[in-house]
């Protein structure tokens, strides 16, 4: 599902990839932008969190030979006079211009954090107007630690696909290789409105390769009904569960002091001489004994 | 420079040394420390070093840099030292009578005057220290401010200090492949919000984060902090994780010792 991301056609999509300190996501982003290019795609990038060097390193040679990459890293306010820097060319829409079908922003969150999101989503939003006729899509690189969790939500609903990387939460297993470098969370909302969620694991592998390795864990309930991922019964000593061959077997023992009502029942059967024999006393009283059914006792004064 | 975290720093970086982002936070303690060690670290590698001294008085910093073996009056005649004392230079725009001055125009802290002014000044003023050419040829230019808490204190917007690290960062490790060593505090507990902001836009952006805070158990005579250690690989081909080691300290007169966890010589 998150390959989808990369892959989508449809004008005027904005796809986001939501990451953290602790999982970054910009080699994600450089794979999408890599397999566009190698489908034919033209991709423009503007560079406003790290240098087009820094962006461009490890992409293969036709990659970047075919990619076009603005330089809004260097001067991105002008204070080296010259020409307009490339953000206030995005901020104005010259940037999107005929010609690119993709546009990527690395990334959102430096413009969230200087143009403010007000007018981010605006631009955005106009950005999706326009695709009728330009057919652009954007691709655009956040950082989910950075921004507060309703401005991401707001930022989100102008996304038609969000993929947001968290860390895997899995302790690292022996002898199952490297672990994978993410959990990617993938909402997709389609043309009828529709919101599609997967989750699955994922490793950009050395050449920035996707490899989505594992099944995807099953979609996440809302706040109110959490379920954690993490199942507490996994890996104890001891089993919390019965079989049902367990449960007969159970049901059947008979406890050494409980005493059920058919061993009662035959017990007394025997105690009252019935067939099989039981217990009987015999009394012989001796020539002493002066024993009076009515008071066997002897202590009734009568 | 402390031997023990000069050693441990090269050991475990696997990447470049120059180019590069040193973040430096602190959190209910004081990380100040760590400022001198990387100031008579670059300066005993031969580096030409930019130091914003935001914090402290020039004296103050010369001291400690004398118990590290390093002399910063001797560095600052020879040009290898670029010292802004930022206590004194604050006085001179603050107590300027002539709003229209050149003396305010061209102070590096001229946005005392005007606080949602930008930090250009400041930063004309770092890319000419360390830009400037002498006879002496020096390996790579260091830029060391500390600390960049104190420019939020003094009603500097966050989004004018993200600017002002960006332009340094593109300068200074991009194009003149010199390094940056920042020092901010940590307050992330405390609902600092705009510096929470800084604190983590300057985490993306840095190759080695130390991060000193006090023991969550207490103050004790003989470990007087622990030091994070995290090394953001940034691989340009693959993704990776970041790798974290976690050291405790002991501050000494002349010296910070740093061991293992649990390994303390009062412990053993």
């Amino acid at each position: 599902m998150v390959e989808r991301v990369g892959a989508a056609r449809r004008p005027g999509a904005v796809s986001l990839l939501a990451d953290s300190l602790q999982c970054e996501g910009r080699s994600l982003l450089k794979s999408f932008v890599s397999r566009a290019v190698l489908r034919g795609e033209s991709v423009r990038v503007l560079a406003l969190e790290v240098s087009p060097e820094e962006f461009v390193c490890g992409l293969d040679e036709e990659v970047r030979g075919r990619l076009q990459i603005d330089d809004g890293f260097t001067d991105p306010l002008c204070w080296g006079g010259g020409d307009p820097s490339p953000l206030e060319r995005f901020v104005s829409g010259q940037l999107e211009g005929p010609g690119p079908q993709l546009l990527v922003l690395d990334s959102l969150s430096w413009l969230l954090l200087r143009l403010g999101p007000v007018a981010v989503c605006q631009r955005l939003r106009q950005l999706q107007r326009g695709a009728r006729h330009t057919g652009l899509r954007v691709l655009g690189l956040l950082h989910a630690d950075l921004h507060p969790p309703r401005l991401l939500e707001v930022v989100g609903q102008s996304a038609s696909a969000l993929v947001t990387l968290t860390t895997d939460p899995r302790p690292p297993r022996l002898g199952h290789g490297c672990p994978p470098h993410a959990v990617a969370t993938t909402c997709i909302t389609g043309p009828s409105g529709r919101v599609t969620r997967t989750v699955e694991y994922i490793t950009v592998d050395e050449g920035l390769h996707v490899r989505v390795s594992g099944e995807g864990i099953g979609p996440e309930r809302g706040p109110q009904g959490d379920v954690s991922s993490v199942d507490p019964a996994a890996n104890l000593t001891f089993n919390l569960r019965v079989t049902a061959e367990e449960r007969r077997a159970r049901e059947g023992l008979v406890l050494p002091f409980h005493l059920p009502p058919a061993r009662k029942a035959s017990l007394l059967q025997a105690a009252g001489g019935g067939a099989g024999g039981g217990g009987r006393i015999f009394y012989t009283p001796d020539t002493g004994d002066d024993f009076d059914p009515e008071d066997p006792d002897d202590d009734l004064d009568i | 420079m402390f031997p023990q975290l000069s050693h441990i720093l090269t050991a475990s970086a696997a990447g470049r040394q120059q180019g590069i982002g040193i973040l430096l936070c602190d959190k209910q303690t004081d990380g100040g420390f760590l400022v001198h060690h990387f100031l008579s670290f670059y300066l005993k590698g031969d580096c030409k070093v930019c130091f914003l001294g935001l914090q402290q008085s020039f004296n103050h910093y010369n001291l400690v840099a004398q118990k590290l073996g390093v002399n910063l009056s001797a560095a600052k005649e020879k040009g290898q030292l670029v010292f802004f004392e930022g206590l004194r230079a604050a006085l001179e725009p603050l107590l300027d009578d002539k709003p229209d001055s050149t003396l305010q125009a061209s102070s590096p802290l001229q946005f005392l005057s005007s606080p949602t002014a930008s930090l250009r000044s400041l930063y004309e003023f770092v890319c000419t220290s360390l830009t400037e050419t002498s006879e002496t040829t020096w390996k790579f230019p260091v830029l060391i401010i500390d600390d960049l808490s104190v420019l939020l204190s003094l009603g500097v917007s966050t989004e004018n200090i993200l600017n002002f690290m960006h332009y340094c960062r593109a300068t200074l490790c991009s194009k003149l492949q010199g390094n940056i060593v920042v020092l901010v505090h940590d307050t992330e507990e405390l609902g600092d919000e705009e510096n929470d902001v800084v604190v983590k836009s300057l985490c993306y952006v840095s190759h080695l984060i130390l991060h000193a805070e006090a023991l969550a158990t207490g103050h004790c005579k003989d470990i007087h902090g622990q030091l994070k250690i995290t090394h953001r690989t940034l691989s340009p081909t693959k993704a990776e994780r970041n790798v974290t080691d976690i050291f405790q300290y002991k501050i000494q007169d002349k010296n910070v010792a740093f061991f293992a966890r649990g390994t303390s010589s009062a412990v053993l």
